[in-house]
This record gives structure tokens, sequence and C-alpha cells, in this order.
């Protein structure tokens, strides 16, 4: 059973593009931000909560995404104009920590030719998995674009040490139901990461890069 | 027969043997390629119902294996010859032909959940509050002979005693500890403790009781004991941690004996009497038991359980004074609980203590640093390549194998 009804945060969406589009319009993409407040959980008890799910709109079109492939992928993710690095360049960084640090700072994401990601961590050290950024695997049969666009249209929930979390799960370039949409998925796949569901959340506020917040919880 | 004989990790090519620098490495690739799925939840799988049916699949091979073992006297090579031949093992297949029976027996338990207890301010835990994915996972896998660690639970046979089992964080299902009465029932001899904090041992000691007979009436016939009235009654007992006093002395409350009694003289009597009365039972049939384990005040706790267990049977079992099996699943979550969960493990991880830890990957900073800490601490670990967990198990979970150094 939902807490947050499509109406209510209807009401928010449509005052937060309002904003945006109409008082002060920015000359980017704003980006729509869920900032979650927990309450009642104890991060030094509770199972801490790590979730993926995949929405019907990308929240961040402007994401960027690396392709860690064999000839094949590379030529394909060059083909749709994602960045792409062979085996090769990746032993070039020479397991450079600063390098890998970089790499792992400039890309939000990472694709792996399925073959390739043992040898991953191998080439790149942890410096990735402290990022927390695992790369997803991609197959030859997969259609390369498909899987970027899912990549991008996927968020993650991940609680940290900290009783509040953010997640973008739009942009003001959507629409409003488009917008309503997400952020009814997002809420309520969060929920069903809290063990105690609704009397964890303490407060879901929804906000533009640059505009105020609204309150939907 | 050694420990080694019924399960030695360094030479089954199933697991893989983890060292420090490999730890960042490993949990790479599995949260890479065997992360859990989109629109997973935590890892309950329900949080909303009081009952909560779960069933458990006994594969046909189980029907044969238990069989052959009690129809004949005990041989070493007996347990050997029963397993499957074949090296890949794959989920539960119902209509699978061999051994005695074609189909496996499908068993059902219902679970109470303790909703009031997860839904409370309680100042305690309340994560043991309801039945998490992965243990009806890992029982019916490991009940499944040929399986990786079907023998730590089925291969002790041979030795005459045990196997001693310790769960550790078990929550209030009680589906492991149901699972596990099989070799104990089987070998007519064994023990499974049950352990948690104390406000989870009421609902765990319910659900035990109220779920161990179904399991018992589909495989008693299986042992050829039809005739026999073959199971006697369990014993469970708590120990009442809040009365007890600071000096540490441990008074405890049983079962089927009246309420607690006031005066510390009287309780150690009680304590005393039950010791003789529980050497009876332990020396005549399996035992089960529901005892409080506080990772964080373990050390205290587990050496009220060694003497519990084996002051009583001292003179039957020799120097043996440590556990075969400790498992724990789904109890690797948090890091502030790293330590001591892994300060726990290492208390309890004798010469030939077998450990097994069932995990959902939720956590990649946190399953890293079990690993490194349990590295660390002394302990050696194993994960089960992932091709050799049943299908239901191979992403989104990872099973370790730990021993002593």
């Amino acid at each position: 059973m939902s807490k947050i009804t499509v109406a209510g945060v209807r009401e928010s969406v449509r005052e937060l593009l309002d904003y945006s589009e109409n008082t002060k319009k920015r000359n980017f993409l704003e980006t729509v931000e869920l900032q979650v407040g927990l309450k009642n959980y104890d991060t030094q008890r509770d199972k801490r909560f790590s979730g993926t799910v995949k929405l019907p709109q990308v929240p961040r079109p402007n994401m960027t995404i690396c392709v860690f492939g064999d000839a094949h992928d590379v030529d394909r993710a060059k083909h749709i104009g994602v960045d792409a690095m062979s085996v090769e360049d990746l032993k070039k960084l020479n397991k450079n920590k600063k390098l890998i640090k970089k790499l792992a700072k400039k890309y939000n994401s990472f694709i792996a030719s399925e073959v390739l990601i043992k040898q991953v961590p191998r080439l790149l050290g942890p410096q990735l998995s402290k990022a927390g950024k695992f790369p997803t695997p991609v197959s030859h049969a997969d259609d390369l674009y498909g899987k970027i666009t899912e990549v991008k249209s996927t968020i993650k929930f991940q609680l940290k040490k900290v009783l509040c979390l953010a997640v973008a799960v739009g942009n003001v370039g959507m629409d409003e139901d488009q917008l309503v949409t997400q952020i009814m998925i997002s809420s309520n796949f969060l929920v069903s990461l809290l063990k105690k569901h609704w009397q964890n959340v303490g407060s879901l506020v929804i906000k533009s890069t640059m505009g105020p917040s609204f309150r939907i919880y | 027969m050694t420990p080694d004989s019924i399960f030695n990790a360094s030479r089954d090519d199933r697991l893989e043997p983890l060292v420090l620098d490999g730890v960042s490495d490993h949990i790479f690739i599995l949260f890479s390629e065997h992360k859990l799925p989109d629109n997973e939840n935590l890892g309950y799988i329900s949080r909303t119902a009081h009952t909560l049916p779960v069933s458990i699949s006994l594969h046909p091979s189980l029907a044969s294996e238990l069989a052959s073992k009690s129809a004949q006297p005990l041989t070493s090579n007996d347990h050997v010859s029963t397993l499957p031949t074949t090296k890949k093992h794959r989920r539960v297949t119902r209509h699978s032909r061999s051994g005695a029976l074609s189909e496996s027996v499908c068993v059902e338990f219902e679970i109470n959940q303790s909703l009031e207890l997860l839904n409370s301010q309680h100042e305690k835990s309340t994560t043991g509050a309801v039945l998490w994915k992965i243990s009806p996972l890992l029982a019916e896998w490991v009940l499944t002979p040929g399986t990786v660690f079907h023998n730590l639970f089925f291969g002790h046979r041979e030795c005459g005693i045990g196997p001693d089992i310790i769960e550790i964080g078990a929550g209030i299902s009680g589906i492991l500890t149901c699972a596990f009465s099989i070799p104990l029932f089987a070998g007519d001899n064994g023990s499974y403790i049950a352990t948690d904090q104390s406000h989870i041992l009421p609902v765990l000691k319910k659900n035990i009781e109220s779920n161990i007979h179904a399991i018992q009436q589909a495989t008693a016939h299986w042992m050829h004991r039809s005739n026999v009235s073959p199971y006697k009654s369990i014993t469970i007992t708590a120990q009442d941690k809040e009365s007890q006093g600071k000096s540490g002395k441990s008074k405890r409350r049983q079962d089927n004996l009246r309420r607690k009694v006031k005066s510390p003289d009287h309780d150690l009597h009680s304590h005393r009497s039950h010791g003789s009365h529980s050497r009876e039972s332990v020396l005549s049939g399996p035992r089960i038991e529901v005892m409080e384990l506080d990772w964080e005040h373990a050390t205290s706790d587990i050496r009220f359980i060694r003497d519990l267990l084996w002051t009583s049977r001292d003179d039957e079992v020799g120097a043996k004074k440590e556990f075969d099996v400790v498992i724990a699943c789904d109890s690797v979550y948090n890091d502030f609980l790293i330590s001591p969960f892994v300060s726990t493990l290492k208390l309890l991880a004798g010469e030939s203590t077998h450990i097994l830890i069932g995990i959902q990957l939720r956590s990649h900073d946190v399953q890293e640093a079990f690993l490194t800490e349990a590295l660390s601490i002394g302990l050696d670990v194993w994960y089960v390549l992932p091709e050799h967990l049943p299908e239901c198990m191979q992403s989104g979970f990872a099973v370790y194998y730990l021993k002593r150094s």
C-alpha cells in the first residue's frame, strides 16, 4: 500500500516544473532528484540496503558511460558514439592509481564485454570497486545500444552510513506524466528495500537542480 | 575417520580459496556478474505475512541415502557409494530417477513471523523477525546428496558421534534447524544449537516446535522406522539472560520446567539437576536447543553453551569439545556488526570445525570488509564457485566456507 498518491505527487511535480520553466529558467537541463530521509533505521544494526530499478525514461540523458570492450564491442561503441576502451587502453593506465581514479570519476557507469570482466580488476585494481562502479556485462548477442539505454535508465539506491540519500529520477525536460511515473516507481521501490517499509521513511522530497524542494511525503 | 575425509576444502575443486590480495577482485567479479536482478527487495520473502508458507523439496536420492544407511551397519564407504556420480549439480529436479524414490518430496513449513517485533521501535535488532530468502534455498541445497556441503552434515555418522551443529543469527524461522535435524535423527545423535539474541528465541522455539514434525514425517519411513517410535521429544532450552546476575552466573529456563526460581543457589541447583537430566537425553538421542548467543557478548554466551553441551557428556566423547559445523545465513549486512560476528566465528572455530556462511549480495563494501576481517583474524576462506551453487542461488547470493588457519 503506497502512502503517496499520484494526485499529490502530480501537484508537487507541477509546481516544480512551473518554477524551472517559468520562474527561473536555467540554460541547462536541470535534473530532478528524489531525496530521502530515513527514520527508525539503526545504521549499526539494520541491513544495509542496495538495489537497482529500471525506470521507463532515462533520468539523465547526458550521463556518461564508458565501454571496456574487445575489438568487436569497441567498434560497436564507437559506432554509437559512446566512449570505449580496449584492453590495450586499460593496460596503458599502467595501474596508475591517480589515472584510474580519474577514470572512475569521469564516467557515471561502465559496461564491459562479458569476456573481459574477469580481467578488469587485474588491470584496474580496486579503484572501481571502491567507487561502487561495477561494470554491467554485455555479450555480443546483446544489443549494445539497448544495453546502454538500460544502464542509463537504471537507478541505484544505496545507503551509506548516513540516514539520507538522493537519487536522480528525471529531468525538467520530461512532461508531467512521465515525471510522476518516474517518481512513483522510484519511491515505491525504495520502500520495498526498507525492512519496515513506510515506517522507515521520514521524508521524501523532490527537487530540481537549482529549484526549491517540494515535499511529497 | 578424520574430519578431513568428511570434507576437505583444499581438495575440492568446487571451492576456490581466497587470499587477502584477492578479496577485492572477487568482490568485483561477484558484483559485476552475479548481482541480484533489478527490482529485488531487501531480501525478505514477505514482511506482511504473519504465517508464511515455505517449502523445501527433498531430493529422491536423499531417501535412498538415508535408507541405505539405516538398513546396513555403518561402513565407512557407505555414504560415498550413494552419492550421484555426476560432477554438475543442478537444482532439485522434481522427476529425476535415482534411488528408491522417483520424485522429490516437498516438505511444507509454516513460519510464524514476528511482525510486532519487526514493526516495533525495539531497542534491539529486529532483523531476525522475518525469514530471509537465502535460508530455505541453502537448506534445500545442502540436503541434496552430492552437493558441496552435504557431507558436512551427513558424513559424520561414521565417526559415531555428532554432528554438533551451531547456527548463529538464526532469526525466528527455525528453518535450518528443521532441515538439519534430518542428519541428527538419521544418526540418532548429535546436536543442533540454534542461537540468536534473547528476544528472538521465544518465536524461534515456537517455529521449530511446530515445524519439525513435518520434516520428521517426511523422512522417518526412509530410515525404516515406521514401526518404531523414532523420535524422542526435543529439548529446547533458552538461557534467560535478563535474569542473569552481575556475577555472570548463568541462570536458565528450561522449556518444560516451571518458571525461573528466585534464589541464585536454587537456580544453580536446578541447573545442575538439569545437567544430569539432559545427560540422559544426550546419550540417548539427538538434541535440539534454542539458546542465546549475542555476537557482542560472544565469549560468555559461548562458554555457557559449551558448558551445557559438553560437560554432561565429557566421558562419552572424550576430548571433543568443539562444534563440527557452524552455520549462518544472511548475517553479514552491516559493517558495525562485522567485527563481533567474525570474532564469534573465531571463538567457535576449533581444529576441525567447518564454518558455512550464506550471504545475499547487498552492499559490496560490507561484504568485502567481512572477508578481509575473516582472513586477517586467522580464518581461511573459500568461496563456492557460482556454477556449483543451485541455479536459484547463482545470482544474488554467495556461499563461503571458513576454517581456522
